[in-house]
Parts: C-alpha cells; sequence; structure tokens
C-alpha cells in the first residue's frame, strides 16, 4: 500500500503543473490587450500601462510563467485588480464556507444514495424501486440551479420554513462554541443549499448502487451467505454491500468534481459567501487574477479529493493498487 | 421489444427538435415584440404561456430559447466527439509515446472541475455563444477520447487488425474503416448523454450571466430573470425550468435507451 501511496501521491505533480500552466494561460486567451479588456475602452494610456506591467505584460511569454510558477509556490496568486488585495487572502476568506456546502452535500449525496440505490436492488420490481428509478432520472436530468429556486419558492418564500438566502455562523464553530441557538441558525442556513447540490449526485450514486448491487447479489458467494442462514440484513451489509460500493467509489472523485460546478451555481442562488459566488463575481467584473486564483483552488481542492478517495479505493481493493503499479512498472 | 425508456426518450427530445426547428411559425408574436401595458400576464389563451416582465411572449421566446440551447450543445458536443474521437483512436492505435504524450494533455483538462473550466474560459474568451460553446467543448473532449482509446487498445489487439495490416491495409483505412465502426455505438451513447449535460451547463453559464447575451432568448437568462418574481410571478421562472428539464430528461432517456440496446457491456457508463 505505501508503494502505491507514493506512486499516486507522485503522479500529482503532472497533474498540478499541467493546472497551474492551464491557469496561466488564461491570461493568454483573453482576445486583445488584456489590460484594455479589463479597465474597458475608456481608461487612461496611463493605467492600462500600469495594469499591463502589474500583469507583467510588459515581459517576455517565458519569464511570465516562470514568475508566475514560482510565485504561486511561494503562496503569491497576485493582486485582484478591482479589489486591491492579494488574492490568496480573499480566496481564503471564501474557501471555509465553500468547504462546508461542499462536504455537507457530498456526504448527504453519498449516504442517500447509497441507501436508496440499496433499498432498490433489494425490492427490485416493487414500487419502491419503480418509484426510486424515476426520482432518480427526474434528479440526473434537473438542472441544480431550477431546483434550488424552487425549493427556495416553496420552503422559504411560501412557507417560511427556512431561509432563502445568506449563511449562519460556520458550522464548525457553531458546534464548538455549544451554543444551541447559533448551531441551529447554522443548521437552518446550511438546509437549503446543501440539499439542492447534493440530488443530483444521490441520484446519480443510487442508480450506480442499484447496478452495482444487483450484480453482487447474484454472486455465489452472496447465495452461498445466504444458505448457511445468516439474516438479509446481514448478508447485505457484510458481503453485498461492501463489495457492491467499490464502482462507486471510483465515481466520488468525478462527482465531487461535478458538485463544485453546481456549488458555483448554488452558491449565487443562495447568496452563499463562498468561492463560487467569489468566482461568479471575479468573471463578471472581469478580474482576470482572481479568476485565476479562484480557478486555481477549485482544481487543487478536486486534485485532493480525487487522491484520497483514490487512496480509500485502493486501500480496500489490492486489485487497484497492483493494476496501478503494473501500469507504471 | 420495445423500449419504454428509448420512446419516451425520442418523444422528447422529438418535441424540442420540431419546436426549435419550427419556432417563427408556432406563433404570431415575435421574440422581442414588447408590450408594456401587458407585463408578466399570466397563462392566457392569448398568450399560452404568458408574458415576461417586457410584455414578451412566453411561449415563442421559449421555442427560440430551443434553437440556441440545441445549437450550442450540438455544436459542441459534435466538436468535442471530432476531436476527442481523433485523439483517442489514435493514441490507443499507436501507442508508446504519441499516447503518453496525449493522455497528458487529457489528464491536464480532468484536472478542473467541469463547469469550473467552462466558466474561466468564459472569462478568458468573453461571452457569446462561440465562446461557449468553445468552452463546452473543452469540457466535453476528453470522454469521448478516454472512451475512444479504451475501445482501440482492446479492438487493435484482435486478428482482424492483424489481417487488415497483413493484407497491406495503411493505418489511416485501418483506424477509420476497422476500428471507429467498433467505438460508434458506445460513442454515439455517449454524446447523447453529454447533450443533455451540455444543455444544462449552457443554462448554467447563461443563468450566472455569463453565457449569451441578452436580448437572446436564452432559457438560463430567463430563469435568473424570473427569480426576480418569484414572490409574485412563480411562472416566469417555472416555465424555462420546464423547458430544460424537458429536453434534458428526454436526452438522458434517449441515451439510457440506446445504452441497452447497443452497449449491453456497459463501456459508455459513466
Amino acid at each position: 500500500m505505501t508503494r502505491y501511496a507514493l506512486l499516486r501521491l507522485w503522479l500529482v505533480v503532472p497533474t498540478l503543473a499541467g493546472v497551474l500552466l492551464f491557469v496561466f494561460a488564461l491570461l493568454e486567451l483573453v482576445p486583445g490587450d488584456p489590460a484594455v479588456v479589463f479597465l474597458g475602452e475608456n481608461a487612461t494610456p496611463e493605467a492600462v500601462a500600469s495594469l499591463r506591467e502589474e500583469l507583467g505584460l510588459d515581459r517576455p511569454l517565458p519569464v511570465r510563467l516562470f514568475d508566475y510558477g514560482w510565485d504561486v509556490l511561494r503562496g503569491d496568486l497576485g493582486q485582484s485588480i478591482f479589489q486591491r488585495e492579494p488574492v490568496l487572502d480573499i480566496v481564503l476568506r471564501r474557501l471555509p464556507a465553500t468547504l462546508e456546502l461542499a462536504f455537507a452535500s457530498f456526504l448527504l449525496a453519498v449516504l442517500s444514495g447509497v441507501a436508496l440505490g440499496t433499498m432498490a436492488a433489494l425490492w427490485r420490481g416493487s414500487f419502491l424501486d419503480v418509484a426510486a428509478s424515476a426520482v432518480a432520472q427526474l434528479g440526473v436530468s434537473m438542472p441544480v440551479f431550477w431546483l434550488g429556486i424552487l425549493l427556495m419558492a416553496w420552503l422559504s418564500v411560501d412557507w417560511g420554513w427556512l431561509p432563502a438566502v445568506g449563511r449562519g455562523e460556520p458550522l464548525v464553530s457553531a458546534l464548538t462554541s455549544g451554543d444551541i441557538r447559533a448551531l441551529t441558525d447554522a443548521l437552518a442556513h446550511l438546509v437549503l443549499p446543501t440539499v439542492t447540490l447534493a440530488i443530483h449526485h444521490a441520484a446519480v450514486i443510487s442508480r450506480l448502487v442499484r447496478a452495482s448491487m444487483l450484480t453482487t447479489l447474484h454472486e455465489e458467494y452472496v447465495v452461498a451467505a445466504h444458505a448457511r442462514g445468516l439474516t438479509l440484513s446481514h448478508v447485505t451489509a457484510a458481503h453485498a454491500l461492501s463489495n457492491a460500493i467499490l464502482p462507486v467509489l471510483s465515481v466520488l472523485g468525478v462527482r465531487f468534481g461535478a458538485l463544485l460546478g453546481g456549488a458555483v451555481l448554488t452558491e449565487s442562488i443562495f447568496g452563499w459567501p463562498g468561492l463560487g459566488q467569489l468566482a461568479v463575481t471575479a468573471i463578471s467584473e472581469r478580474d482576470l487574477p482572481l479568476v485565476q486564483g479562484v480557478v486555481l483552488i477549485f482544481a487543487l481542492m478536486f486534485i485532493l479529493v480525487n487522491l484520497l478517495v483514490d487512496l480509500a479505493h485502493a486501500s480496500l481493493d489490492p486489485r487497484i493498487r497492483f493494476a496501478t503499479l503494473k501500469a507504471h512498472a | 421489444m420495445r423500449s419504454p425508456t428509448l420512446c419516451l426518450g425520442a418523444v422528447l427530445v422529438g418535441t424540442i427538435l420540431f419546436v426549435a426547428a419550427f419556432a417563427p411559425w408556432l406563433s404570431t408574436y415575435s421574440p422581442d415584440a414588447m408590450d408594456m401595458s401587458n407585463r408578466l400576464a399570466p397563462p392566457s389563451g392569448e398568450h399560452v404561456l404568458g408574458t415576461d416582465n417586457f410584455g414578451r411572449d412566453l411561449w415563442i421566446r421559449m421555442a427560440y430559447g430551443a434553437r440556441i440551447s440545441l445549437a450550442v450543445s450540438l455544436s459542441s458536443v459534435s466538436i468535442a466527439v471530432l476531436l476527442g474521437g481523433t485523439v483517442g483512436l489514435v493514441s490507443g492505435y499507436f501507442r508508446g509515446t504519441v499516447d503518453a504524450v496525449l493522455m497528458r494533455i487529457v489528464d491536464l483538462f480532468l484536472g478542473f472541475p467541469p463547469f469550473i473550466l467552462a466558466m474561466a474560459l468564459v472569462a478568458a474568451l468573453g461571452s457569446g455563444a462561440l465562446s461557449v460553446t468553445v468552452a463546452l467543448a473543452a469540457v466535453f473532449w476528453t470522454e469521448s477520447a478516454r472512451l475512444v482509446r479504451g475501445i482501440t487498445l482492446s479492438e487493435v489487439e484482435r486478428d482482424y487488425v492483424a489481417a487488415a495490416r497483413a493484407a497491406g491495409a495503411r493505418h489511416f483505412r485501418i483506424m477509420t474503416r476497422h476500428l471507429l465502426p467498433r467505438a460508434a455505438g458506445p460513442v454515439s451513447i455517449l454524446a447523447t448523454l453529454s447533450i443533455g449535460t451540455a444543455i444544462v451547463a449552457e443554462a448554467g453559464l447563461s443563468f450566472l450571466g455569463f453565457g449569451i447575451e441578452p436580448p437572446t432568448p436564452t432559457w438560463g437568462w430567463t430563469l435568473a430573470y424570473g427569480v426576480r418574481y418569484l414572490r409574485t410571478d412563480m411562472w416566469l421562472a417555472t416555465v424555462p425550468g420546464l423547458a430544460i428539464l424537458w429536453t434534458v430528461l428526454g436526452f438522458n432517456l434517449l441515451g439510457d435507451g440506446l445504452r441497452d440496446r447497443l452497449d449491453p457491456r456497459g463501456l459508455a457508463r459513466r
């Protein structure tokens, strides 16, 4: 396992280099003179020249690429054009809110997806199975932003059950402070965005779990476990589910990436003060250094979660370790 | 046996294609004609789906929105499949250094959460239909590349390829005549499912204000505008949402149905 872990860690390096190169190249993709594009046609020549210098546009491309890579490694993501503040500071301020929302949704999606998928497979062909399949198909096709709006319209605007926008106290500090009111407030704000973001992924996961469970339930070792007189719940939990979950684990990394994209839309609907909302503001203002910083952090989160998922997958399934080690021997 | 999934998907996709194709003939209203005396009118005999905040007929705007949505998603997925298919075919056929280099490029694109990648590209390229198409193609091409590469890698070892080679067939002929047809089924399934995802992504970008700019009647933008009237005129956000759901559901069901029929081994499973 150690050899696999080291190899997997090493494989992150080219991915990180590629991500860095791409984020750097974003500025090169801007049509025309980026300084003019960002400041607008009416900007004074002095302002344009000064921004060109700030963005490093007066230096040759290879020098800029090298400087950018070096700066990022030192933790310097540049200055925001409009907020006149280091990008890293702005991004780090917004990161906890996004982490809270993303992980709450991810957890909800995985737990409910696995539970629904397992039940649908166990009672195949029953009303529950048919209903779960229909709901999953709708959940997969439902645009996250429309779902958010509908939930907000019903549960907040019409019935006033939950707050429509904003974030309460950070969940972690509400939990540690022991203040019940702060905690209820934090959870109340968290419910709608979390559910909105989770449903699509819960639907995808439930379909995968169902298909995977159906295959596993007919494996000989499961049939043998039944024959030995073990109870349905024991066989399901100890034999079928633990094997059916493996193919699901392999898609969790990709799911998390898609979930981060959905977080941008969810945050902007519910006024959730995270990185997604920051990305939207930065793009509308064409504050490219800030856009680059946010994109870089999103990519880092994605790569890190992929790494963790792969490590978890490999520790549960030796076949993955051997295949990967063999491929890179 | 006819698959109900496939049939329902075909019906949903068929209706939306019909609406998009015949949009100008489906209503006497123009999508841009404002009628300020008739703002936010609820659905009625006069305006089947009501009017928006400028008194424009929502039905005809949705019909024109279908054109934009389908044009952007179909062209971005076509570019993605062409590019990704070519890369995958070349990569899987030649293997070695070519494969290593091409797959590193694929990995680069896979380092980003897909929607974030599309947003970043639109941020750099500027808004508009062309930028959105390019951005979405950049997101989707990697899936076809990996799918076609995987199929090519396993097919290229088979006897019929060796036989074709022995008969003197050139690389290009083997790739296009022998290997490509093997990938066609799974790729068409992947493409169908990608269209659904592309429609949601395009609507999402328009919803955030980064896609195709108003007054072009996109579904995403109409939906974003509808949010402002959530308290009083709920249907303004409901109608475009339903249009998106209808279309995406259609493509997803069609893709699932095609998969059950053409790809029982599940190569194109995502």
